[in-house]
């Protein structure tokens, strides 16, 4: 199983512990994981200025991958809903699939239709599987609750496939109880981290994210992850902030990657899964899991 | 008309206001289609499906020794009749009439093509004057009706259709799939605006249905399927089996008293118990229990028999089969109902099914119902504690892109009426009801909205509420957006109703099937015209009553059940129906026998005989064809032909239109 790894912006400059620990645990899987030749940013924040440019940003991605003759691994919930989306409305619109590919052809890129993405959760829970996972654990982690943070766009909107759906288990909390861990369900779990409005509003923001994180703490989650670097950013990297703006000490909670997680059942070390670089207090959760 | 007769066509032409006249030029289209060979006069009228419109016609019929008439104007839908009325007045055959479309076909669709459109309309109605050459007067034949009818739900509508059916004289059967009539309504404890007892207006109906001697119920019973046409319907209907004889028992009781068994009761909808030999409600018609065998322990394990040993009549019959009815009916009226949209598989944010204090406005109806789960107090599902604080959400599912696109019609009336349960039972409780618009438009029901409006504890939240979340306490709390005040709201309420959004009832779609009739986009069944015609459906002699057709509240069902049934007694008291003529006719010397049409029939009309000389052709039973045109399609040798639609009309058409 081979894929093109896509970070996009936020991973690549902002959030190692994830790429790290992709790289550390998919490998471990029989993943091989390849960088893309040439690369740009999915378009996102050009979404409110121009209709059409972020469907060649992502078709010109997508026409890398096909040029390599792989699929693509997005890690990132933002690209990775841009880029389906974009597959999705070019398949269904010849003319704008044109329009795009007379643009493409200046570089000698075209794409097709043919190479697709996959979000990790697709990756570990689909073509991977939870038994497969399960059967690679090499160090047995404690039973202790831990909550998802699945982030709005493995989810949201419902107009085209989203790798999550509501009606049901998420994967995310499969993959959780695949490596010893206890998936807790707590009451805004599927709602927005924070980061949409903190460029605009980040007192707000923050609020959010440490209603987020107070909940999660009040059912007894022992540690929150998701596997979306703008939560992660929100969760664990903006607890400092959170208690100065709420005065609320008490928002504190370990916030990691499901992949540095995977990677600790995994036998993998800390440092290779990046979790020195992780914000919250991870230590707390590392320090429980040797007992 | 005579044969060889001199061929004399009049041309009229409509303005229809200026729904036509404001694109097409209809003097050019008058004036062009004079010049048109066997065409003796042409003219145009502002309406000439007015009394003075149809004047012009027959009194030209009678001035110009017309033979053939063709109006151009609407589609045939609507007038066609119309004209042929008036083409008859005149003295002439109504099939010696031909209409031409100039207004779905030409001006409404080609607005701002205004000279191009009178070209158009010029060609549409010189291909009706060449099939109008071409006409033959048809034959209409009568077929006589049977003067019995047959009701399919035991709603409010299906009861009120009967009775009004079966007080004008006629047989009725009513078949409901469940074991007693009554539907919906009989789950109500109250009906809006006046907020009578629902059980109280309802049972009376009920009773009368059963003891009426021109009405046969046939309950716990489904329609297996529906052959035949107007006024010739073959029925056949299953009836489940109860293994209870019905007519040994007395409804005394005893049975259900000593069942073992409990399971979730449904006409309390899951919220209370009911045995596994039970009575749908303490006032279900008829009065007699049914055996659930899923959960009877006799069915499942061969064991306990409880009910069989105790019954006093010994009317406990373990053994009884499903039994099939072969109805013979004129008319049937459709009335099976709604059900609730499924709000806990299609909005999971709701948390409906997920959290228990989470219920329908149809739940809290059978909360304060006396005969309901908890004796008709309030209690909140989670721990039978009395809610101080109640939140009631309009709109779920309903006028929703991603859900159901209409509007339920109901449930903003429905819920200021459970606002009104909550607030006199719980005087201390706080109602907060979150609404996107309050829509009261039947009479009294502003009025009743000014009243709840009133009560200072009922508070308006103009606002769809986000997810409903679970603290880790265990209370329930979402945050909404008062669009009123500009900010958002978190409400902590002890129990929340959920007015959902309705769909047809899971039994329609079945029907539907057998029956053939046409449904809607949105699944409820489609009437003929949306205003003029909202009894009807696409199939003769099947009439609507109630949410088959779309939502509907109680004063809306009972009007339209009535309208229905009226409906069936004109159709039944007249006592015969016209065939319709546009039916396929095989020429005999052409025909080789080959039987290919025979399958394709989906009426079953066409039949394969031998004639004296021993030749097989094929035979149309014409009380059975609906003039599809299958068989006429298929006919490799061209010896079906459909009457007014045969192959050398239709060509004489497109020569016109091509030339």
């Amino acid at each position: 199983m081979r894929f093109l790894l896509y970070l996009g912006c936020t991973t690549a400059t902002k959030q190692y512990g994830y790429e790290l620990s992709l790289r550390g645990t998919l490998p471990l899987l029989g993943v091989e994981l390849e960088y893309p030749k040439d690369m740009n940013c999915c378009g996102v924040p050009m979404k409110g200025i121009s209709r059409f440019y972020p469907y060649y940003a992502c078709a010109r991605i997508m026409a890398i991958a096909e040029s390599q003759g792989l699929d693509i691994v997005s890690p990132c919930n933002g690209c990775h809903l841009n880029l389906t989306e974009t597959i999705y409305k070019l398949k269904l619109n010849p003319p704008l699939m044109n329009a795009v590919n007379e643009l493409l052809r200046e570089e000698g890129l075209r794409y097709t239709g043919k190479a697709t993405v996959y979000h990790p959760v697709e990756v570990l829970h689909d073509k991977i599987g939870v038994e497969k996972i399960t059967s690679a654990i090499k160090r047995k982690l404690p039973e202790m609750p831990v909550s998802s943070h699945p982030g709005c766009h493995l989810i949201r909107p419902t107009e085209f496939p989203r790798p999550e759906t509501r009606n049901g288990p998420l994967k995310l909390d499969r993959l959780i109880e695949a490596i010893g861990l206890r998936a807790r369900d707590y009451p805004e779990k599927y709602e927005c981290c924070g980061a949409a409005i903190l460029p605009y509003s980040p007192e707000a923001a923050i609020r959010v994210t440490a209603s987020r994180i107070k909940k999660a703490l009040a059912v007894g989650s022992r540690a929150i992850t998701s596997l979306c670097p703008y939560c992660i950013e929100m969760l664990d990297g903006k607890q400092d902030a959170a208690k100065t703006i709420t005065g609320d000490q008490s928002v504190s909670i370990p916030a990691l990657y499901y992949t540095q997680l995977l990677g600790l059942a995994l036998g993998l070390d800390e440092k290779e899964l990046g979790m020195n670089l992780n914000m919250s207090p991870v230590e707390v959760l590392l320090e429980e899991m040797r007992v | 008309m005579v044969e060889g007769e001199e061929i004399r066509i009049g041309v009229y032409v409509c303005h229809c206001g200026v729904n036509i006249a404001a694109v097409v030029d209809v003097k050019k289209v008058a004036e062009e289609l004079s010049k048109v060979p066997n065409v003796v006069v042409a003219k145009d009228y502002q309406f000439m499906c007015s009394q003075p419109g149809q004047n012009i016609i027959v009194e030209d019929i009678k001035e110009h020794k017309l033979n053939r008439v063709v109006v151009a104007a609407c589609s045939p839908r609507m007038h066609e009749p119309t004209f042929q009325r008036a083409v008859e007045r005149g003295g002439l055959n109504p099939y010696l009439f031909e209409m031409a479309n100039i207004r779905e076909h030409c001006s409404w669709v080609h607005e701002k093509e205004k000279s191009a459109a009178t070209e158009k309309a010029i060609k549409i109605v010189k291909a009706a004057v060449a099939k109008a050459r071409l006409l033959k007067p048809l034959k209409v034949e009568k077929v006589k009706v049977i003067p019995r009818a047959l009701v399919i739900g035991g709603g409010i509508a299906g009861i009120r259709a009967s009775l009004d059916i079966a007080n004008a004289g006629f047989e009725v059967h009513l078949v409901e799939t469940r074991p007693s009539i009554g539907g919906n309504m009989a789950r109500l404890d109250k009906t809006f605006p006046t907020l009578d007892c629902s059980q109280c207006i309802l049972t009376p109906l009920m009773v009368e249905a059963s003891r009426h001697p021109n009405i046969t119920l046939h309950t716990y019973t489904d329609v297996v399927s529906i052959d035949g046409s107007v006024g010739n319907f073959k029925v056949k209907l299953l009836k489940k089996p109860r293994y209870v004889n019905e007519a040994k028992c007395t409804g005394c009781g005893v049975c259900v008293t000593k069942c073992p068994w409990t399971v979730p009761s449904e006409f309390d909808l899951g919220l209370g118990k009911r045995k596994a030999i039970y009575f749908e409600f303490p006032q279900a018609v008829p009065l007699i229990p049914v055996i659930d065998p899923e959960h009877c322990m006799y069915f499942q394990k061969g064991t306990c028999r409880a009910c069989e040993k105790f019954c006093p009549p010994k009317a406990i019959n373990f053994d009884q089969k499903p039994e099939e009815i072969e109805l013979e009916v004129g008319a049937i009226i459709l009335a099976t109902g709604y059900g609730l949209y499924d709000v806990a598989k299609n909005m999971p944010e709701y948390g409906y099914r997920k959290y228990k204090d989470v219920i329908t406005g149809l739940e809290l109806e059978r909360l304060v119902s006396a005969t309901g789960p908890t004796k008709g107090h309030i209690l909140r599902p989670s721990d039978g504690k009395e809610p101080k604080k109640v939140a009631i959400i309009l709109c779920v599912g309903s006028r929703d892109e991603k859900h159901l696109r209409f509007c339920c019609r109901f449930g903003c009336v429905a819920g200021l009426k459970h606002a009104y349960y909550i607030v006199s039972h719980i005087p201390d409780a706080e109602v907060y009801i979150c609404y996107r618009d309050i829509r009261t438009f039947g009479k009294g029901y502003e009025e009743f909205y000014e009243r709840i409006r009133s009560y200072e504890n009922v508070k308006f939240i103009r606002g769809s509420p986000m997810e409903i979340l679970q603290d880790a306490d265990g209370s329930l709390y979402f945050d909404v957006f008062d669009a009123n005040t500009n900010r958002v709201v978190t409400l902590r309420p002890d129990l929340i109703v959920l007015e959902t959004g309705i769909v047809p009832h899971p039994t329609f779609k079945e029907v539907a099937k057998v029956l053939k009739c046409s449904v809607g986009p949105d699944g409820f069944a489609l009437e003929l015209h949306p205003k003029l015609r909202p009894t009807e459906t696409s199939v003769d002699g099947v009439f609507l009553a109630g949410a088959v057709q779309g939502p509907k509240d109680i004063p809306d069902t009972v009007a339209q059940a009535g309208a229905a049934a009226s409906s069936a007694i004109a159709l039944m008291s007249r006592g015969y129906v016209e065939t319709i003529p546009y039916v396929s006719s095989i020429n005999e010397d052409l025909c080789s026998g080959c039987g290919i049409c025979q399958p394709l029939c989906a009426f079953d009309a066409i039949s394969l005989v031998k004639k004296e000389d021993g030749k097989q052709v094929a035979k149309v039973d014409i009380s059975k064809c609906k003039g599809c045109g299958v068989c006429v399609a298929a006919c490799p040798s061209g010896a079906a032909q459909q009457l007014g639609f045969d192959d050398e009309q239709i060509s004489a058409m497109v020569r016109t239109l091509t030339g």
